[in-house]
């Protein structure tokens, strides 16, 4: 009887919690119906000793991009990436890609940096390094092999591990190694994507790319370059502190073949290679420090080859801003030219959407 | 006709006893626990996260792509805890059956009252979350807002097997319920009245002036030795938890969520400690107790750490065993 005295008051007092408990959700349910908008920026400055620069120390504002993303539909999802530099506004990648195909299909349409290798697909700015590898920049040129195109992917079934097999056709624009856009041809390329779990923190990812295009404007006589291309990525991170201790070691290959013509017409195939060897080390939370080996043949046939190393520093005071300074010795092979020393800090900052964590 | 029923019976049998049971991903241990209260020898269930890994930060990695275009139902905690990972995951994995809104989508934290939502989204106040603190799983009244989420994704995909989700669901929340405040009580008052009770601000209250119908048990219990006493934290992660059982957040390691400790801010805590004679730090597993323990020696108050999610040390396998744990440790630093 005491009892039920005393569970009346708290009747009364639960309907009223649960009035409260049902209200709560509709207050939260914010318009998200814009797109994600990040805009990152990029401050650079650099000192270097080469005799030909014009303006061999600098501090300058590089530009930035701004990111826009959000899903079109249940069926696509969309990117536009707008690069602002000092000579121009241009898209840097803008494509539409597909989210519910049957069968693990995956579409991509537009404009976007196409997997020849990993190093291609990453923005500069979330790259570890301020220089870009000279084995990758003067075969695919400033910006890398970023193509208007289709791509197709699948995954491999039946298949234990990640194997992804990607086919893409695309215009062949490239300033470098791939200049067809204006002929009948187009530019195809082939990716495929492998990655490995080997126990504890430690990964592995090995690719292979390959790519067949024209490099000339005329079709007498019509050239074309095959470019082969190996790309591996091991990471380890520390089982308790993965955020305070991590290594990471990315290599990548190129081969070229490229076609050209002497004035007689008589076409004959000038090859080359080029790779880099990258490690990056984090060794506190928040600071890594980079080491990077590269070696560019001749993928233009202008008769020089490079070789260069670099070792730098980064600061992270929180995800969205990062401090770099990186030293770099450059030597040209064949002229005997002295060795060019250069030091690069760069600042780069992140405002607006929370972009997924690069892997 | 009737062997054509028949043979159609048969059929759709044969097929649900081919399509074996349902193939479950859950972002987190605790999720995982859950979903197998809930899913039984129905699910096969797989965690993407460690328990002793910074739920900000797991690694968005092709493997757990392969699992995701593989499985049927995919859970996350929500509140965009996972915000930086789960996105390039679902991308990925090229499954349509888990793209957020499809049947094998569930938001664990729908339905859950967020605390501490920032008044304004900026970075300036660190990497805020901005629906909320999205650590709620080390709440146990959460985790029963989370079975029900749970329960109902699984009927949703597999509607067959309601009765059986249903029963499990009865008896995972009664369960938590009895190891959280007793059969008592949850007797005298039946487990949804119970469930608003613990959701409301009062209830710490009616403990204290003993206004309930029946003794309180469990980890409330357990907890009374803590009430009132306040802490200091690595990271937002144990609001939800102090707030259940009674202990005060009276300041951070981090200067602000996501930033780590600089000295200044370490210096202003050890001064707070000592002014106000703090007696207990708690650092989660995922983050490096070295900064906790330094202020320790520096201010002789107990430095702990303690998992936040399940699996966050080795011993804690199971949600109940992450209380015990807690708890267990709490109460032996504060009589020390
Ligand atoms: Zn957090």
């Amino acid at each position: 009887m005491i009892m039920q005295y005393r569970i009346l008051p708290f009747l009364c007092f639960l309907i009223f919690c649960f009035a409260i408990s049902k209200g709560r959700a509709e207050a939260l349910s914010i318009s998200k119906m814009n797109p994600a908008i990040a805009a990152v920026g990029e401050f650079g400055a650099s000192t270097s000793d080469d005799p030909a620069l014009e303006h061999p120390h600098e501090i300058l504002f590089h530009g930035g991009d701004l990111d826009l993303y959000a899903s079109v539909d249940p069926y696509f999802k969309a990117e536009l990436v707008i690069a602002f530099s000092d000579k121009e506004v241009d898209f840097e990648e803008a494509y539409l890609e597909s989210m519910a195909l049957p069968a693990g299909l995956k579409v991509r349409l537009g404009k976007f940096k196409t997997p020849f290798g990993k190093w291609n697909t990453v923005h500069g700015h979330a790259l570890p390094v301020i220089t870009m590898p000279l084995s990758w920049e003067r075969l695919f040129g400033d910006g890398g092999l970023n193509e208007s195109g289709v791509a197709i992917s699948e995954l491999v079934p039946f298949m234990p591990t990640y194997h992804e097999i990607i086919g893409l056709v695309l215009n062949g624009n490239n300033t470098t190694a791939f200049n067809g856009a204006k002929t009948r041809d187009l530019l195809y390329m082939g990716h495929l994507k492998n990655f490995f779990e080997l126990g504890g923190y430690r990964t592995l990812e090995a690719g292979l790319s390959c790519a067949r295009g024209r490099n000339n404007q005329t079709d007498d006589p019509a050239l074309y370059s095959l470019i082969a291309g190996a790309n591996l990525i091991f990471q380890w991170k520390h089982f308790m502190l993965p955020m305070e201790r991590a290594l990471t070691l990315w290599s990548e290959v190129y081969h070229s073949r490229r076609e050209t013509a002497d004035s007689s017409h008589a076409v004959t195939t000038h090859a080359s290679t080029g790779f880099f060897v990258l490690g990056k080390l984090l060794f506190a939370k928040r600071w890594y420090a980079t080491c990077l080996y590269d070696y560019s043949g001749d993928p233009l046939e202008t008769g020089e080859n490079f070789n260069s190393i670099s070792a730098g520093i980064a600061f992270q005071p929180s995800e969205f801003s990062e401090f770099k300074l990186e030293y770099r010795r450059l030597t040209e092979d064949s002229h005997g030219i002295n060795p060019i020393n250069e030091f690069k800090a760069m600042a780069i900052f992140t405002i607006g959407a929370h972009g997924p964590h690069a892997f | 006709m009737n062997c054509s029923k028949q043979f159609l019976i048969a059929a759709v049998s044969c097929f649900t006893a081919w399509a074996g049971p349902l193939k479950v991903i859950a972002t987190f241990p605790d999720l995982k626990w859950a979903a197998e209260q809930i899913g039984g020898a129905e699910v096969k269930v797989e965690a993407l996260g460690r328990g002793n890994q910074d739920p900000h930060h797991v690694d968005a990695k092709p493997s757990f792509m392969l699992m995701l275009n593989k499985c049927d139902i995919f859970i996350q905690n929500g509140l965009e805890q996972e915000i930086g990972w789960v996105p390039p995951l679902l991308e990925g994995a090229r499954n349509p059956k888990i793209l957020k809104g499809a049947a094998g989508f569930i938001d664990a934290s729908e339905g859950i009252r967020p605390k501490e939502i920032p008044l304004s989204a900026d970075r300036g106040l660190g990497d805020v979350h901005p629906s909320g603190n999205p650590h709620y799983l080390i709440d146990p009244v959460c985790m029963l807002t989370v079975l029900e989420n749970i329960h109902e994704g699984f009927v949703r995909n597999r509607p067959d097997k309601q009765a059986y989700f249903d029963e499990n669901l009865k008896a995972s929340k009664t369960d938590l319920l009895v190891k959280l405040i007793g059969m008592p009580l949850l007797k005298a008052l039946g487990p949804d009245s119970v469930r608003a009770l613990l959701f409301s601000d009062e209830f710490a209250a009616m403990i204290k002036e003993n206004r309930l119908p029946a003794p309180v048990e469990g980890w409330i219990k357990k907890a009374q030795p803590f009430n009132g006493v306040t802490v200091i934290c690595y990271h937002q992660s144990w609001k939800y938890f102090t707030d259940r059982f009674g202990m005060t957040i009276v300041g951070y390691l981090e200067p602000k969520p996501g930033i780590p400790p600089s000295p200044a801010h370490l210096l202003q805590m050890k001064n707070k400690i000592l002014d106000e004679s703090i007696p207990l730090i708690i650092t989660d597993t995922y983050h490096n107790p070295k900064t906790g323990n330094k202020l320790a020696e520096m201010t002789k108050v107990k430095a702990l750490w303690l998992p936040n999610l399940v699996g966050g040390v080795k011993e804690v396998t199971t949600y109940p065993g992450l209380f015990e744990y807690n708890l267990g440790k709490i109460l032996d630093a504060l009589s020390k």
